[in-house]
Formats: C-alpha cells, sequence, structure tokens
C-alpha cells in the first residue's frame, strides 16, 4: 500500500519535471525559432516570405543562394602578382572574422592588463581613471563617428583593417574594463603572494597564475567583443570605401532599398552567415562551457 | 563517436568557407606591365571619386553599372572613376553627411531625391556648375529651365538631375471590373464611392503603410492637399514647411484617417512598403500609390504572379493631380578645377540623352529632357510608364512629394503618428498641430 505522502512526492516529482522539461522546451523554441525561420525563409519566393511568415516553403530552391550571391558581386583585384577574383561575400566574410578576432586580441589582452593594475593597485588618479572609463559607457558610440572618422584619417588608417580592429577595440573598452575589474577583484590576493613568495616575478604572476584563473572573464569579454565586431556597421560604412576591406553586415545592404527588396536572397545570406559561426561553435563548446565554470569553485 | 562528429564538423566547417570565399587568379601579364609603364610616361588619369547606392537589388543598379563600365570604355585613359558601393539609401545619406562634416566630399554626390546639396553650400562645398553649362549649350539644352532652377541657389546653377519625379497611382482592372468600376476616379468624392463598392466587393481598396515615413499612404495625403485648390498646391510645392494647420492638410489626414479605418488591410498600422505592395502584388488590394520603377515588379514572379503586369492600369490622382516635380541633383564638390572638369565630364555621361533612356528601359525612371524620344520597343516593354509620362503634359495641379520637401524630423514624426491617427487615438488636428511641433523645432 502506498502512503499518502509518498504518491504526494511521487505527485510533486512528475510536476517538476514537467515544469523543467517545458521551461527548457521554451528556451529551446525561442533561441533555435528565429535561425530556423531564417533558414526556411531562404527557400520561399518574395511573395511567400510576405503573404505568410510562417508557412513552409512550396519548393526547395537555391535561387536565393545563387542570388546573392549575383547580386553582391564579385571583385577582382591584384596581389602577389597574380589577378584574383572572388565573391565579395566570401571576403566579406574573412574580413569580419579577421577583424573580430584581431580585436579580440587587442581588447582583451591589453585591457585585461590594465584591469589588474587598477584592481590590485593604488595610485594617484585611480579612482578619476576608473569613472572615466566608465561614463563611456555611456556615449553613443554614433555620436563619435565625426571625431573618430578624423582622428583614424590623421594616422593614416582609413580603409584598413588595422583601423577597425582599433576602433573596434576602443568601442568596447570600458565594458571589458568594468568586466574584467570586478572579476580580478573577487581573486584572492593569497594566490599572488604564494607566487612571490615562491620567486615568480610579477609578468608570471600575471601570465601564469591570474590569467588561467580569470578564464571565465576573459571568455565573458571575448565574447561581447566578437559581437560588437561582428555585427557592427557604421564604423565599417563610415571608415571604409574598398571593397577589398569590408565586412560582413554591409553584404546585408545589398539585398532592401527604398523600393526594392529580396528578401529571398537576404535570408540566404543571413543563412551563410550564421552556419559556420554555429558549426565552430559546436566545435568548441567544450572549452567554451568548460572555461565558463572553470573558476566556479575557488579554494 | 564523439571524434567522428569532430572530424566531420571541421570539414564541413572548411567546405562552408571555402564554397563562400572560391576564387580564380590569373598571372599578371607582361603586356599589362607594359601598358602600365606606357601609361606612366603619359599622364596620369585623373581621379573622379564617386559613391553610390544603385547597387545590389536597387532598381537603378542596372542603370549605375551600364553607365560605369561605358564611361570607362570612353574615358577610361584620361579619368580614372573610382566607384565605392555604399548599400543602402539611408547607408548612403548618412555616410555624405559624415564626410561634408569632416569636409571630405567625394568629387561627385548623387543626391537620389535627398536634399544633401543645401547642406553642402552652407560649408562652401560645391562647384558652380552655371560655367560648364553656358560653355556646353547642347548640355544645357537637355534641362527644363523648372528643373535647372530647383537646383539654383543665388542665380547659380550647383546640381544637375537626370531625372524628374512623376507619380501617379496604380490600380487592378480585374478587381476593378469585379466591383462595377469602369475607369479610375475623377474627384476625390467619386474616389471614396469607388472604395465603398471595392469594399461592398469584398475587396480592400488602398495599400497603406505607416513606416519608413509612410510612403504610399503620404503619397495619397500630398494628392489630396496638392489638388484641395490653389493655397493647397502652392503649400505641396513649399520646400519645408512649417504650419501643417491649414484648412487643406487637415482635411487631407481626415481622409487619411478614413482610409486607414475602413479602405485599407489590417497590417497597414506598422506596415511597410514591402508589405503594401506584397499586397497588391496578391491582387489583394485595388489600388497603391507609386511611381513607374514599380512597374518591373509586375513582370517578376517572385513577387507576382504570371501574367500580373497585364492587370495593371495606372491614373492621375483625383482632380487630375499627379507628382510632376524637378529634383535635385547631382553635385560636384571636387577642391580643384583639374578634378571638378573630370568630374562633370562624369556627370555630362550620367545625365545624357543615352543616360536617361537607359535609365527609362531598365528601372522606368522618367527622362528630365520632356523631349526625349522613346523608341516603340521600350514603350512596348514599359507601357504604364510610358502612359505616366504621356499624362504629366496633361495634368492640371503638380505637386511634390514630402521625402523632397519636409524637415527629416517631420518625416520620422510621420511613421509615429500614423498609427496613433489610425486607431482614433489622434485626431486630425493633433496630427497636424504634432508635426507642425517638429518643424518648428529646425528653426
Amino acid at each position: 500500500m502506498v502512503s499518502y505522502s509518498s504518491r504526494r512526492n511521487l505527485f510533486k516529482a512528475y510536476v517538476t519535471w514537467f515544469l523543467k522539461y517545458l521551461f527548457l522546451l521554451v528556451i529551446v523554441i525561442i533561441s533555435l525559432f528565429p535561425l530556423i525561420w531564417v533558414a526556411m525563409s531562404s527557400f520561399k519566393t518574395n511573395n511567400e516570405i510576405l503573404s505568410n511568415a510562417l508557412a513552409l516553403p512550396s519548393g526547395i530552391s537555391f535561387e536565393g543562394y545563387k542570388n546573392a550571391f549575383k547580386i553582391i558581386g564579385d571583385l577582382t583585384f591584384e596581389a602577389f602578382g597574380y589577378r584574383i577574383t572572388m565573391q565579395k561575400f566570401g571576403m566579406f566574410f574573412l574580413n569580419s572574422l579577421y577583424i573580430s578576432l584581431g580585436s579580440i586580441v587587442v581588447n582583451v589582452l591589453f585591457v585585461s592588463m590594465s584591469s589588474y593594475i587598477i584592481a590590485r593597485y593604488d595610485f594617484k588618479l585611480k579612482n578619476v581613471i576608473v569613472t572615466m572609463f566608465s561614463m563611456s559607457l555611456l556615449i553613443p558610440a554614433t555620436s563619435m563617428i565625426h571625431s573618430i572618422y578624423i582622428l583614424v584619417n590623421r594616422i593614416g588608417l582609413n580603409d584598413t583593417r588595422t583601423g577597425l580592429i582599433l576602433v573596434y577595440s576602443a568601442l568596447q573598452l570600458p565594458m571589458t574594463l568594468f568586466i574584467m575589474r570586478s572579476y580580478f577583484l573577487g581573486i584572492p590576493t593569497s594566490l599572488e603572494e604564494a607566487a612571490y613568495i615562491d620567486g615568480a616575478g610579477f609578468l608570471t604572476t600575471f601570465f601564469k597564475i591570474i590569467m588561467p584563473i580569470a578564464k571565465p572573464g576573459l571568455a565573458t569579454a571575448a565574447v561581447l567583443q566578437f559581437l560588437t565586431s561582428w555585427n557592427e556597421f557604421l564604423f565599417a560604412l563610415t571608415l571604409t570605401t574598398k571593397e577589398s576591406v569590408r565586412t560582413l553586415p554591409l553584404s546585408l545592404n545589398y539585398f532592401l532599398s527604398l523600393f526594392s527588396f529580396n528578401y529571398t536572397s537576404l535570408f540566404a545570406a543571413i543563412t551563410m552567415m550564421i552556419l559556420p559561426s554555429i558549426v565552430a561553435y559546436t566545435l568548441l563548446q567544450e572549452q567554451v562551457v568548460s572555461s565558463l565554470t572553470a573558476g566556479s569553485v575557488k579554494g | 563517436m564523439k571524434k567522428i562528429t569532430k572530424v566531420l564538423s571541421v570539414l564541413l566547417l572548411i567546405a562552408m568557407i571555402v564554397s563562400m570565399t572560391a576564387c580564380s587568379a590569373t598571372k599578371v601579364g607582361n603586356e599589362q606591365k607594359q601598358s602600365s609603364e606606357t601609361k606612366a610616361e603619359n599622364k596620369e588619369p585623373v581621379v573622379v571619386k564617386f559613391p553610390t547606392f544603385y547597387i545590389g537589388s536597387n532598381s537603378g543598379a542596372e542603370w549605375m553599372k551600364n553607365r560605369i563600365e561605358t564611361f570607362k570604355e570612353k574615358y577610361g585613359d584620361t579619368i580614372d572613376l573610382q566607384v565605392e558601393e555604399v548599400p543602402g539609401d539611408q547607408a548612403y545619406t548618412d555616410k555624405i553627411k559624415v564626410l561634408l562634416s569632416t569636409d571630405q566630399l567625394p568629387d561627385v554626390v548623387y543626391t537620389g531625391g535627398y536634399n544633401l546639396l543645401d547642406d553642402a553650400l552652407v560649408r562652401n562645398a560645391v562647384v558652380d556648375l552655371t560655367p560648364y553649362l553656358e560653355a556646353d549649350p547642347e548640355w544645357k539644352a537637355l534641362f527644363p529651365e523648372e528643373d535647372l532652377s530647383f537646383n539654383t541657389r543665388d542665380g547659380k546653377v550647383y546640381a544637375i538631375p537626370e531625372t524628374s519625379s512623376q507619380i501617379g497611382y496604380f490600380y487592378n482592372k480585374e478587381l476593378f471590373e469585379k466591383a462595377g468600376i469602369t475607369s479610375p476616379a475623377k474627384t476625390w468624392d467619386e474616389l471614396f464611392m469607388q472604395a465603398e463598392a471595392l469594399k461592398q466587393a469584398g475587396i480592400v481598396p488602398f495599400a497603406m503603410d505607416t513606416a519608413d515615413s509612410g510612403w504610399v499612404t503620404t503619397l495619397w495625403l500630398n494628392s489630396m492637399i496638392g489638388t484641395a485648390n490653389e493655397e493647397g498646391n502652392k503649400w505641396m510645392n513649399t520646400m519645408y514647411p512649417v504650419d501643417y494647420n491649414t484648412l487643406e492638410v487637415i482635411e487631407a489626414v481626415g481622409k487619411i484617417q478614413k482610409m486607414f479605418m475602413n479602405y485599407t488591410t489590417k497590417d497597414a498600422v506598422g506596415g511597410k512598403y514591402e508589405n503594401a505592395a506584397n499586397h497588391f502584388f496578391n491582387g489583394e488590394v485595388a489600388m497603391i500609390a507609386n511611381g513607374p520603377w514599380m512597374e518591373a515588379d509586375f513582370h517578376d514572379t517572385t513577387k507576382a504572379p504570371e501574367g500580373f503586369a497585364s492587370k495593371v492600369g495606372v491614373a492621375m490622382y483625383p482632380n487630375d493631380g499627379m507628382f510632376v516635380s524637378p529634383v535635385i541633383g547631382m553635385f560636384v564638390a571636387s577642391k580643384d578645377k583639374e578634378h571638378a572638369d573630370a568630374a562633370v565630364e562624369w556627370v555630362k555621361w550620367l545625365t545624357n540623352e543615352e543616360s536617361q533612356l537607359v535609365a527609362f528601359e531598365t528601372s522606368g525612371r522618367t527622362p528630365v529632357t520632356p523631349t526625349l524620344a522613346i523608341p516603340e520597343d521600350v514603350r512596348e516593354k514599359l507601357p504604364l510608364s510610358s502612359q505616366l509620362l504621356e499624362m504629366s503634359a496633361k495634368a492640371k495641379y503638380k505637386y511634390n512629394y514630402h521625402q523632397a520637401l519636409w524637415y527629416p524630423n517631420t518625416l520620422d514624426a510621420v511613421s509615429a503618428y500614423y498609427p496613433m491617427l489610425a486607431t482614433g487615438k489622434m485626431t486630425p488636428e493633433e496630427f497636424c498641430n504634432a508635426l507642425s511641433e517638429e518643424a518648428k523645432k529646425n528653426q
């Protein structure tokens, strides 16, 4: 005979199980639905997309993909004694990848070093510097376009990938400083003291003791920097002229204009943009997740 | 299994990246090296910088591509035309404004109907084109006096247009027939009677929108104002109006409210141009206000069903009204005479008769030269655009449209307040007052 309390516990367990999986299902649908919808729409005609956004495509057609390359066109340039012709879309993709990864390295490496000093040491005007960087979070990026354009031109980095790497690193600098400083403040000083006692110098302590512990913070800063660089449009448009240095967000505007639209090709281009990122994350997800949880249990 | 998945993922990633970035390469030959040496002995071509948004899916892309290729064929040895692709009209105006503020305008700025000229003139960045026009009477003769005057400031011509604005509205002949309508309305009262007849027949009368300054909706609004009477027509030809509280404007806004509430689709509120156009292509609405560039879409089977073009008619607005107006053309911002001379050659190439004909044929853009002979085969290919050209000469009331005349913040306000007007949360008087308040902020 099953007691009342056992039945009650069983019921609670079932309800908990149901609610848990219902919540997970909702999160999965919310996360996956936009991606699936975009990919599905890339096989529909413009008429089908605008008439019934949620309906399945009437047939599988790759015209959108073919037209995406055709609309953006190709690019011819000379390098190493060869005249090279390639799809502009591909060039934009490589540029976005290079600039995003470059800005991650510059931003995370240099800002983590300055964050460590701000977190660990006292010096004159320290609070002023911290306040200044924090206040710059409130400045809209678009209000700086004029000054940044002049500055980048003056230092001769206009229309270069390096210029964009530096600009994107600078745009995300306050956020990375904020994240890393908070993280370094949470690391016990006893670890560094132990390292110094063992004979480690400042740089050895920083790179071999502190940075590995700060991996979750670095991962967070790197992800935010990547998102900023990968999706940025205005500075990429204003600071570049040559198609050979342009980035992926600019390519999406080729499909929409005031009285012309080609949603099929637009969605095909978006699908091609996001697929490599999804595959790359699938490959690296173990490292990302373990990095995020690595420092969660200290001591 | 995990290892196989990883290997497959890596291979898939590589395959995707290679397919997107695949390229071909050919060795640069000695002939080309010799050609560049020969060029070095002669004078270097003059560089003319030209950004354009006529790329990608823009209706003018084919025209611009033709112009660039033919210009380079003819002038490639003396003028190096460096074209910058700027995707998106709004992105283009944003970039030009940044370049203007940093005194780095390109040699030729194509305004595309947006008023960038006056901002550039304030900074003394524009070359006076009057001497170039005087030196080439054949070129000058292409442009009606009205169009040159529209681009003149203080007696000097600063910009040259290659098109003019001629906009009517399109209607579905089949749906009209179903509702017992035999011809487009001659008066606004008749138009609303036709709307009621269409509604009774189960057909939505008007395609409308509210987003992006509500282009198709505001064309109806502009026409109601422009054909009301002489005062309304004068108002609809005034640059940067500040007072929207006139009788003609309030009455027109009242009619727009009636259209929103009774005679359009449910998704008009919040809808964009694409939604309005799609309803028309699907045969769901009977009328849409738009320009001749839309005709190409009637033949596009990814947007409209096969044979849709034959069901479409074009008409003037009631009271014989039509958008017939000059546009702000392209201007030269070169800093020295050598570059200005080369830039003007490019402007001439974009505005000559051949260019206007190609623009009309490929994108329905109305030629600025009224006497331009349109070949019969082109007229047959674009019957609706050709009819609009003929109608423009017969229009009693001619006027311009909001995007060319109103302050940018007022255009934004239109999109913001249309939904409130459409749902009855704002009266026409309140709507007009709100637009006036926005416009006054510019003074």
